[in-house]
């Protein structure tokens, strides 16, 4: 890692904390107020939309350099995860680990895929509308989109929703924490494992 | 076709050899740069060293793999 890399590093994970405590004052201030006060606070508001700004600007920055950068990666990321590689043995159970890891992450993936693609419904619909004298319906489908669909179908407004899937419950943000949340943990755990059984 | 053989198990001297030499764990581990982990597994019979490990060990007790290194057939 060079100079500048660990000086950009360490000044965005400082302006974290400035960032977290900026939010924390905008939001006890609100926002509005802010805007429209005087000074010191709108100067506040002005260094703080600054601050944010670059602290974005860094993120995108350091996010595509873990990408592109091998030994940036290894070095950032193998701090973050607790990753050990000190000696010829952990090296093994560290790919152990992460062999483990790939396959219980590509499981979970597959899982996700199929609650996300599969449809089931189970509805009344009022008498008037009974398919062969019945009432209760059951719908079944497989929806797989690679693209986000904005316009979402009108809901039959006679029917009475019993039970309905049509998604994942959670929103990608929450998924893709998860997932990072899954893997440190999965790898953790599988190096624990290796380790006491040796 | 051959016969395919029982389970090799891979037996060592090390800890003889450490205690002739009266030096600990941590000590070796630094001089054949691994950690003291990876010589109590050695020891323990839990893991076997890569080749290279295995003569750098070899080479720090003044001896040949074949002596610190011995396969012991049908046993675990």
């Amino acid at each position: 890692m060079n100079k500048f890399d660990r000086f950009f590093l360490k000044t965005y994970l400082y302006g974290f904390f400035f960032v977290i405590g900026l939010g924390i004052v905008f939001n006890y201030c609100g926002l509005d107020d802010m805007r429209n006060a005087v000074s010191p606070l709108r100067q506040v508001n002005n260094v703080g939309g600054f601050v944010f700004a670059s602290w974005m600007l860094m993120t995108m920055y350091l996010s595509l350099k873990l990408i592109f950068s091998g030994s940036f990666r290894d070095a950032v990321l193998s701090r973050i995860t607790f990753l050990k590689e000190r000696d010829e043995r952990e090296k093994l159970f560290s790919g152990q680990a992460a062999k483990t890891t790939f396959m219980l992450t590509l499981a979970v993936l597959f899982f996700l895929l199929s609650l996300s693609c599969f449809e089931v419904s189970v509805y009344r619909v009022p008498p008037e509308k009974a398919i062969n004298g019945k009432t209760g319906v059951l719908t079944l489908g497989v929806r797989l989109e690679l693209l986000k669909d904005r316009s979402a179908p009108a809901p039959e407004t006679f029917r009475r929703d019993i039970f309905s899937h049509t998604d994942l419950p959670i929103s990608s943000t929450a998924l893709i924490l998860l997932l990072i949340g899954w893997q440190i943990a999965s790898y953790n755990l599988c190096m624990r494992r290796f380790g006491i059984r040796s | 076709m051959a016969k395919t053989p029982a389970h090799l198990a891979i037996k060592n001297r090390l800890n003889v050899l450490r205690a002739e030499r009266r030096i600990t764990q941590e000590q070796l581990a630094k001089e054949v740069g691994v950690t003291r982990a990876t010589i109590i597994a050695i020891e323990g019979e839990d893991y076997n060293p890569s080749l290279e490990l295995a003569f750098r060990l070899a080479r720090y007790f003044d001896t040949d793999v074949q002596s610190l290194f011995f396969i012991k057939e049908g046993t675990k």
